[in-house]
Order: structure tokens, then C-alpha cells, then sequence
């Protein structure tokens, strides 16, 4: 017995049709697929915002970025004058991006001291 | 910048101390990690994740924070602070040991401190760049990438400090670095 498709149901599925397509196209790339990551999270490859600043073995919506993000903010509040929280900055970054790699991706933050009244004695 | 706004309170007298064997520590980590491999670099790293979170935990335990005052107590410190911040950006927790054995006040501690990081830092830049080559096109581009989530997290750090009286936080900070550093092992 078929189905009975009604006009309504036809024109719902044409919608969700387009939109998919066109969500795909704006925010998935092509291949978009979950994949099995270096930080061992599983990450659902999604076109970056930043396309052309951001690596590509680092999705900009996945775990392993998250990561990075969340210790960058970490490093962003540890520059206003909260201390101790240096090694989980680093923790962070290396999760990511490999130990060795990290310390180049920091450098750039270390060199940047920014001054702010509220002189709390730093982790460096 | 801190370094401009410390400038006069900073005592160079303890950075020259200081300095050579901080720059001896560097050297030891440029060429010790580009010597080993990257497995060998991650476990080093890790030594030294936990081995400051330990000394952080033992130092704010401590009711008397006595030192020794030997000049290779300082020497240890600086060496140490060189290779733990070229291998991990980690110097404070040794080169903090080394002022307050010098007993600077606050200001002069803060101010020295932050110039002798920036020396250093600057320092590092060339064997980042041309001997271990972690500062790249690449590496810019994260950087570059991660800049905003630092500037929020500096403006949201300007809010939370100005509330955070306790240092209960503390504690947690320390226990899920520590996880963290055992974390990296089994990446």
C-alpha cells in the first residue's frame, strides 16, 4: 500500500530538502563526516569562520578546539592578574596542539605583559 | 605594559644575577629539546607541569617561607627557571622561589620580575624560530586565531579579580592541572 503524501507533507519536505543542501554548503565541508582526532575526541568536520587563519587539522567547531579556546580565555584572564593558572594554560594548548608546538603558539602572549592595577605576582 | 609601568622599582642588580643562568637553563632546553624526540618532549613537559603544581600546592602550604640564601641556591632556581620556561613557558613557579629569597618588596618584585621575563622571552624568540622552528606561518595563524578568546578572557579576567576574595579556587586550579599533566600522556 502507498503512502499517502499530502501537498502539505510534499512542500515540508521540499523546505527541509533546500535548507539541508544549503546548510550543508554554508557550514559543512564537503566531506563532512566525523572523524577520529589527534586529541582523541570525536570532531565533526565544520567550515571554519576564519577559514583562511585557521589550520585545517583543527576544525573551528570541535572539542580540540574548544580546548584551545577555553585555555586561550584562561591565558586572557591570567593577563588580568590572576595567578596560578599558568600550567593549566599550558596543559590546555598542549592537549591541542602537541608539547613542543604549543610554546611557539604561546610565545606570541608571553612577550605581551599588560598592565593592569591590580599587581598580583604572575606565573610566567 | 607592565615592564614600562615597573620600570622604577625594577632592580637590576638581581636580574644580572639572575639572568646568566637563566639564559644557561635556555640553552640547556634548546638543545636538549631539540635533541630528543617529540614523545621524550611531551614526558619532559609533563615533569614539569606536575613538578610545579607540586612545588605551588608545598609552597602556599608552607607557614615560614624560608630559602636558602647560598648563591647556588640561585643558580639551581635560574638554570632551572631557563629550561622550564623554554620547555614549558613555566618559569614563575622557580623564579618566584629566587626573589623571595632575595626578599624584594612587592613592587620591586613585581617589577623586576616582569622585566626579567621580558628579557628572557625576548630571548627565546630567535631558538623558537630558527633552531626548533615552533614559531611559524602556522603557528602565527593559531595565535592569530586564538587572540580573540584572549582579549575576552582578559576582560572577564578584569571582572573576576576584582571579586575573588577566597583561594579555595586555588586548589582546584592546581588538581585539574595536575590531571591535565597526566592527561598529555595518554594523548
Amino acid at each position: 500500500m502507498r503512502a499517502f503524501i499530502t501537498a502539505k507533507d510534499k512542500v515540508l519536505n521540499n523546505i527541509k530538502r533546500i535548507a539541508s543542501r544549503y546548510f550543508k554548503k554554508l557550514f559543512f565541508y564537503k566531506d563532512a563526516q566525523f572523524q577520529w582526532a589527534n586529541t582523541s575526541t570525536v570532531v565533526l568536520q565544520i567550515r571554519p569562520i576564519f577559514a583562511p587563519i585557521m589550520l585545517a587539522e583543527i576544525p573551528f567547531f570541535s572539542y580540540a578546539f574548544l580546548l584551545a579556546a577555553g585555555s586561550a580565555l584562561l591565558l586572557g584572564i591570567s593577563k588580568a592578574g590572576i595567578k596560578g593558572i599558568a600550567a593549566l594554560i599550558v596543559t590546555g594548548l598542549a592537549l591541542v596542539y602537541g608539547a613542543k608546538n604549543s610554546t611557539g603558539i604561546m610565545m606570541p602572549f608571553s612577550l605581551v605583559e599588560i598592565y593592569w592595577p591590580f599587581p598580583i605576582i604572575k606565573d610566567t | 605594559m607592565a615592564v614600562s609601568y615597573y620600570q622604577r622599582h625594577v632592580k637590576w642588580v638581581y636580574i644580572k644575577k639572575l639572568l646568566p643562568w637563566m639564559v644557561f637553563g635556555v640553552l640547556l632546553g634548546v638543545l636538549g629539546g631539540n635533541a630528543i624526540s617529540e614523545k621524550t618532549f611531551t614526558y619532559s613537559m609533563v615533569v614539569i607541569i606536575i613538578g610545579s603544581t607540586f612545588m605551588m600546592y608545598y609552597w602556599e602550604q608552607q607557614k615560614t617561607q624560608k630559602v636558602p640564601s647560598h648563591w647556588s641556591f640561585s643558580g639551581l632556581m635560574g638554570v632551572l627557571a631557563g629550561f622550564t620556561t623554554m620547555v614549558g613557558n613555566l618559569a614563575g613557579a622557580f623564579a618566584n622561589i629566587y626573589f623571595l629569597a632575595m626578599r624584594l618588596p612587592k613592587n620591586e618584585f613585581i617589577g623586576t620580575a616582569a622585566w626579567l621575563f621580558f628579557i628572557i622571552n625576548v630571548f627565546k624568540v630567535p631558538f623558537h624560530v630558527l633552531v626548533w622552528e615552533t614559531i611559524n606561518w602556522s603557528s602565527l595563524k593559531i595565535s592569530a586565531t586564538l587572540l580573540p578568546f584572549v582579549v575576552l578572557g582578559f576582560v572577564l579576567g578584569v571582572q573576576i579579580v576584582k571579586k575573588i576574595e577566597n583561594d579555595n579556587y586555588r586548589k582546584l586550579i592546581l588538581l585539574f592541572t595536575a590531571l591535565g599533566g597526566v592527561a598529555i600522556l595518554f594523548k
